[in-house]
């Protein structure tokens, strides 16, 4: 075995871990602007989700809470929020894998879009029980819609990185 | 203890999701008075910052080069507007500084002291018709303005000529300097009169001169009055080289003139007082009186 081998053996099973924080930073800088915030897409849900859908080996429930607590921490939610709805999101995914894996590559963004909105109603439900939060009405589905509009593109990207670099080992 | 481990290692992913899960509520739980600090919230921050700024230096730098070519068109647009009101400007120095000039060139015009027989008609210097056979000026007032024929000529520094055509709007002025041009006059300090006769140069010729007058270098030389045309006293010039006389021979004296009739702008016209209300019905017989005018020993207009 060549030493790139040997890197790249080391490295891979770190990418979906890499993709996901990646995604996070991009998150952060994306839609700076306060009054667009409620358009903010959930990429690292759609990271999570197709780690967890085509490598649940390479992506768990703690990839899923560090990347939540992550951006708890980045977004200035209480801790412990985001952690908990995306590791039920995860494992919400990996319970109906088979079935979420039979279906159409089209089909996934709206998966995708029922995923972001029952994680974004559990936050709500949360903090409605935490801080009485107030409903957020039609906003709550901005990110969402988001979420959805730009799955197909980062899904793509993810096959890429999938097919030419986790799956070359 | 085997049994527990084993059950462990059956259940490892779900009681790692339980942890985690639990781990999760209890953070939820425990950050509801807010999020409680520690070197873990500080170092994610400062690791997703400096990810943040990497990602963000592309586009930083694309903003900076977008704004920079921005600021370099504006700046651009910015120069040339700029450079149109510095045209603007010097040009509207210049006009200033010619007004200026204007502006004291006319005060030193109506500073001279008054003749009561005449008043000053201002007029500007439209046109230099001088060539080598005569010097001659065209001027801006002309018989509408109550411009007469032989109307003396001056500026502040003496005596410029007379008017020998008028127009309605214009009329020409023959120089002294003029090879036609003849002036009375008299030396100012001795009174030896004498005729200054226009030699088309800068210098004028005195004539009619008798042997023995006391003229010197330096001598200022006045308008006699004699003739009419001219009134006394105004400045023709000063005697210059004056050419040593023998017993037999009238000698030749040179007087240069005050005036720079290079730079004529606005010279005054002395028109007579008691003829400006007769000026309406002498304008009518302007055309007959210069042709039968005599002559006196003014000279002739230029050809």
């Amino acid at each position: 075995m060549s030493g790139l081998a040997v890197v790249l053996s080391l490295i891979v099973p770190w990418l979906p871990a890499a993709s996901v924080f990646l995604v996070l930073v991009i998150q952060s800088l994306a839609l700076p602007s306060v009054g667009w915030s409620v358009f903010r897409p959930d990429l690292v849900l759609i990271v999570l989700f197709y780690w967890r859908l085509f490598r649940p080996d390479l992506c768990g429930v703690m990839l899923a809470f560090a990347s939540g607590l992550a951006l708890d921490i980045v977004s200035g939610l209480p801790w412990g929020l985001n952690a908990l709805t995306k590791s039920l999101m995860i494992l919400l995914v990996g319970h109906q894998g088979n079935r979420l894996r039979a279906a159409d590559f089209n089909v996934l963004p709206l998966i995708l879009l029922f995923l972001a909105l029952v994680e974004e109603g559990g936050k709500w439900f949360l903090m409605l029980l935490l801080q009485g939060w107030h409903w957020p009405g039609i906003r709550l589905a901005g990110g969402p819609l988001a979420t959805m509009l730009i799955s197909p593109l980062l899904v793509r990207v993810l096959i890429r990185l999938h097919k030419n670099w986790v799956e070359r080992r | 203890m085997l049994t527990l481990v084993s059950l462990i290692r059956q259940n490892f992913h779900r009681l790692t999701a339980a942890f985690f899960l639990s781990a999760a509520v209890l953070l939820l739980f425990a950050s509801r008075g807010g999020a409680p600090g520690s070197g873990l919230e500080g170092g994610l921050l400062d690791l997703v910052g400096s990810l943040q700024n990497l990602l963000q230096s592309p586009v930083v730098a694309w903003r900076g080069a977008v704004a920079r070519f921005q600021e370099l068109s504006h700046l651009d647009e910015e120069n040339r507007v700029l450079r149109a009101e510095l045209e603007r400007a010097r040009t509207a120095e210049l006009q200033n500084g010619g007004l200026l000039q204007e502006n004291r060139r006319l005060r030193e015009l109506l500073a001279m002291a008054p003749d009561p027989r005449y008043h000053a008609l201002v007029a500007r210097v439209v046109g230099d018709s001088s060539s080598a056979f005569s010097r001659s000026y065209l001027l801006s007032s002309g018989r509408r303005h109550g411009v007469l024929m032989d109307s003396p000529v001056i500026v502040p520094n003496g005596l410029v000529g007379r008017v020998v055509r008028v127009g309605q709007g214009a009329c020409l002025v023959l120089s002294l300097q003029d090879l036609n041009s003849r002036v009375p006059v008299l030396i100012e300090r001795s009174g030896v009169r004498a005729v200054a006769m226009g030699t088309n140069n800068d210098l004028l010729k005195l004539a009619f001169i008798a042997k023995g007058d006391d003229i010197v270098d330096g001598d200022q030389v006045v308008t006699s009055g004699i003739g009419g045309i001219f009134p006394k006293g105004l400045v023709v010039g000063k005697v210059a080289m004056p050419v040593p006389m023998d017993d037999s021979v009238s000698g030749e004296i040179l007087v240069r003139s005050r005036v720079d009739f290079h730079r004529l702008e606005e010279v005054s016209l002395l028109l007579p007082v008691d003829e400006v209300p007769l000026r309406d019905s002498l304008l009518e017989l302007e055309a007959g009186k210069s042709q039968t005018a005599p002559v006196k020993n003014t000279g002739a207009a230029p050809p």
